[in-house]
């Protein structure tokens, strides 16, 4: 068994949202693990279902972006971030799988080249059912159309084989059935029937064809014959055939055949100037051709086996060798010293043997092929000769004098004809024979055709002409009879198979409903209820053409069985039960490559429904490693409080950053970043408003401080001026007073809760309208650090602070300290300008 | 998935064996449909040449009957 694919980490960058590179890990303590993420909307939470979809797209794009125009700057044109060429990031994600203890790391950059990345094709091979669940998306399955759920359900079981089996097979008795209906080669026999008996009989009745024989055509002849069955067995039909034969013998025809045939077994290209001459003097050619070939064979292996004579010594000497237990030092034939031969050994002269008999073997066998082709030639030369003998003496009786001369003096040639020379020319002899073939026909011609219809010719001609037909029609009726009954047990066959098929379908649906009803119950908290609704999905009917549909419906109450859901369950039920089939084929069919992505889900549930989907995909869905991205703080807090966190990370989007990308709450930025960009005479003011941000959140956090209800509007961010004013009444409470910082005449916690100056880029001054200079930037930055600094340990210097609830006054973090926090009286030197 | 239920290539199989298993089943018959049209991959010409295969067969078997 294979062992299952799981991601171990993502990195992206200058990818939709990220333009800066960010790491996502989904390996925690050794294991894979899950991760949860929430954000507010457009903060860039979808960028990274977005950097799934992508890495797994066979057109390297995203669905959602459709066919846009590169002109409209959309379409793929939008995958990179807007930013990434000018600060000269490459665009890409990169993705790292593990199966078992192989490790996959591998890139998609944007464009992308060179197709799907195999780790992308290895883990779409192990994923039957699409494991990106898009919220917006989810209810296709619900009230998509029976036959597109059906083909959704085929590609999830593999089922496409099977159908074309199906569909196969319905075809081929579609054709099969055609072809037995089919009666054209009868109707065409049929028509003859009609032109034999001139339109008197139009179909195959015995009795009726020889009334009609007897009536018109034997009556005149001689009204004693009459035919009982269309047979060659009917008395009557050797009588026709002897009387013909008189016949022809009467008008001369009978002579005239003979001399045709007689000719043709010369040489048929003296009757038909086209195709293969197949007389006797075409065999005789051959023979003499197959014969010259023996010869130059025979003499070939002759000359290989010129020493034949030594036959008997070697066969004898070959053999004394050959034995087993005896070893010579001398020839056991001539008593010749093996030392002083040519070969040295007893082993090689065995070897030399062993050729020089086979040698000596492939001439007798060239021998004997010489003698029988020796043979042959004579034979056919005798052949020729007596064919030319008879044949020129009934052309001398018909009158063809120089015809039979041409035929007794080729004969002549013939005679004083030995092999090994050339075969006598024989172009003259045809040209003659073809010329007497011609004259003799027109006779024939001539004679048949002034036979009439009252001759035993015409009468056997149509007697012979109804036996093809009624041989034909036996034939055609006897297939007909074969065909339908294949039909009839391919018909069985083929049902055989459906019903196998079918049952196959249904046992695997079956499987999947189980796995729904459990988790639709498990979604929508009724799991143990009484008479729950039942979720069912049918295979339609018997009918072999709507196998090919599957119904989805539901028992909701005991007077509502088997009815459409959309009618009776509310929009939440159906985004459930939507939820539910989806996961449910993904647990099902998914479990080489055990990954669900989930964006934005839960949007239309309440509290209780948020909590089951929490629970659920923490109870039924060990194993996999699930992302769920959402915008709901709700959800995502549930999912923390319910989901294990040794298998989840859970991590919050605080910010958009159009400089860096989407910003974590667990993400800081460095002081070294701002830093660097100060000194290259680079703006920082966004970044230094982040840090800020950053910090205030932290010292907040773990002094305890309480920030005011925030405004309905924007529930998930403080903002700095919030935090800062949130801080300095914690500190004003505590009667905690910030020393006054050199060079700075108010108080830099005033300025922070002032918060006037919000836009990016721009500067740290009370006029919003100033113009802004990176050395502004430098002195706030200054300012902030020599701020940030008073927040020390008064007695180890440790900056990790937190206040237990029984405390008013924050604490040293450090377990050896615990001291109280109270400001610094001076500052160090730290926070000296860059 | 169940183990219990097979695979569709094991299905196909085991669907031919238990036609061949049966002694009614036309056995030529159900030799050119596992050949052509009862197999994972068949042929674009797979009706076509079976429908063929059955009228010679129909052909060669009209010409025992004799």
């Amino acid at each position: 068994m294979t062992a299952p694919i799981t991601i171990e980490s993502l990195d992206i960058q200058g990818f939709r949202a990220y333009l800066d590179s960010q790491s996502f890990s989904f390996r925690k303590v050794n294991k894979p693990s899950s991760l949860a993420i929430f954000a507010p909307n457009a903060k860039g939470k979808s960028s990274l279902v977005d950097a799934f979809e992508y890495f797994f797209s066979t057109d390297a794009t995203l669905e959602r972006l459709g066919r846009r125009e590169a002109q409209s700057q959309a379409g793929r044109t939008a995958l990179a971030h807007v930013r990434a060429q000018e600060k000269n990031i490459s665009p890409q994600v990169v993705f790292k799988f593990r199966q078992g203890s192989e490790q996959i790391k591998e890139m998609r950059g944007i464009p992308s080249s060179g197709g799907l990345p195999p780790v992308a094709e290895r883990v779409l091979a192990a994923t039957k059912v699409p494991f990106v669940i898009h919220g917006y998306d989810l209810r296709g399955f619900v009230e998509a159309s029976a036959e597109v759920r059906y083909r959704d359900l085929a590609a999830w079981f593999s089922l496409d084989p099977l159908l074309s089996v199906q569909r196969n097979l319905r075809a081929l008795q579609r054709e099969v059935k055609g072809r037995v209906d089919s009666q054209s080669e009868a109707d065409e026999r049929l028509r003859d029937l009609q032109r034999v008996t001139t339109g008197e009989v139009s179909s195959w009745h015995e009795s009726a064809i020889c009334e009609w024989f007897n009536t018109s055509i034997l009556s005149a002849l001689d009204d004693s014959l009459t035919i009982e069955e269309v047979s060659e067995t009917d008395p009557t039909y050797s009588i026709l055939v002897e009387r013909k034969a008189e016949e022809d013998k009467q008008v001369g025809l009978a002579s005239l055949d003979t001399l045709t045939r007689q000719i043709g077994s010369l040489s048929t290209r003296a009757m038909h100037d086209q195709g293969t001459d197949d007389g006797l003097l075409a065999s005789l050619q051959k023979t003499i051709s197959d014969y010259e070939s023996a010869v130059a064979e025979e003499a070939n292996e002759r000359s290989k086996a010129s020493q034949s004579v030594f036959n008997d010594v070697w066969s004898k000497a070959h053999s004394l060798l050959e034995m087993d237990g005896h070893e010579f030092d001398s020839c056991p034939v001539c008593d010749t010293e093996f030392k002083s031969t040519p070969h040295g050994s007893p082993d090689a002269v065995l070897v030399s043997l062993t050729d020089k008999l086979g040698m000596l073997a492939a001439y007798r066998d060239a021998d004997a092929k010489l003698s029988a082709a020796t043979e042959r030639a004579t034979k056919g030369k005798q052949t020729v000769a007596s064919a030319l003998e008879a044949l020129g003496t009934g052309l001398s009786d018909a009158g063809h004098g120089d015809c039979a001369d041409q035929c007794a003096a080729y004969r002549g040639e013939l005679d004083l004809w030995t092999l090994g020379q050339p075969l006598p020319e024989s172009r003259e002899l045809l040209q003659a024979l073809s010329s007497v073939h011609a004259l003799i026909d027109n006779a024939r011609q001539r004679l048949v055709a002034g036979q009439g219809a009252g001759t035993y010719a015409n009468a056997v001609k149509s007697i012979l002409e109804l036996l093809r037909i009624k041989t034909d029609l036996g034939r055609i009726h006897r297939f007909n009879k074969e065909q339908q009954n294949l039909h009839e047990e391919l018909v069985r066959q083929a049902n055989s198979i459906e019903t196998a098929i079918v049952g196959h379908t249904r046992q695997l649906i079956s499987q999947l409903e189980t796995d729904v009803n459990s988790l639709y119950q498990s979604i929508q908290g009724t799991a143990g209820v009484e008479n729950p609704v039942t979720i069912l999905l049918q295979l339609s009917g018997d009918d072999a053409a709507n196998q090919q549909q599957v119904r989805l419906v539901i028992d909701y109450v005991s007077n509502r069985q088997g009815v459409a859901p959309t009618g009776y369950l509310s929009d939440s039920q159906i985004h459930s039960l939507a939820l539910a089939l989806r996961l449910a084929a993904i647990r099902t069919f998914n479990t080489d490559a055990p990954i669900i992505v989930l964006d934005d889900v839960v949007t239309s549930y309440d509290a209780d429904h948020r909590k089951c989907i929490a629970s659920t995909l923490g109870g039924k869905f060990a194993g996999f490693q699930i992302l769920v991205v959402t915008h709901d703080e709700q959800f995502f807090n549930l999912l923390r409080d319910h989901l294990p966190q040794s298998e989840w990370d859970f991590r919050r989007i605080t910010n958009l950053d159009p400089d860096f990308g989407p910003v974590f709450a667990d993400h800081h930025t460095s002081d070294e970043e701002i830093d660097s960009k100060l000194a290259d005479g680079i703006t920082a003011g966004e970044k230094i408003r982040q840090a800020e941000e950053e910090w205030l959140l932290k010292i907040c956090r773990e002094f305890g401080v309480s920030a005011r209800i925030r405004e309905i509007e924007r529930p998930y961010q403080y903002d700095r001026s919030e935090l800062a004013g949130a801080l300095a009444g914690f500190l004003k409470e505590q009667k905690l007073v910030p020393p006054q910082m050199p060079g700075i005449a108010s108080s830099f916690l005033d300025s922070l809760q002032s918060g006037v100056v919000e836009n990016f880029v721009s500067h740290f001054s009370d006029n919003p309208y100033r113009a802004s200079s990176v050395g502004d930037e430098i002195t706030r930055w200054t300012e902030f650090k020599l701020f940030r600094e008073l927040f020390v340990c008064s007695k180890c210097g440790r900056s990790r602070f937190f206040r237990p609830r029984q405390l008013k006054k924050p604490v040293c973090r450090h377990e050896s300290c615990h001291t109280p926090f109270e400001f610094q009286t001076t500052l160090s030197a730290a926070g000296d300008p860059p | 998935m169940d183990d219990g239920i097979p695979t569709t290539e094991q299905l196909v199989s085991d669907i031919i064996e238990e036609l061949r298993a049966n002694p009614d089943t036309d056995q030529v018959l159900i030799d050119i449909l596992s050949e052509h049209v009862v197999k994972m991959d068949p042929k674009s010409s797979a009706v076509a040449d079976a429908a063929t295969l059955i009228e010679n067969l129909a052909r060669q078997r009209g010409e025992q009957d004799l």
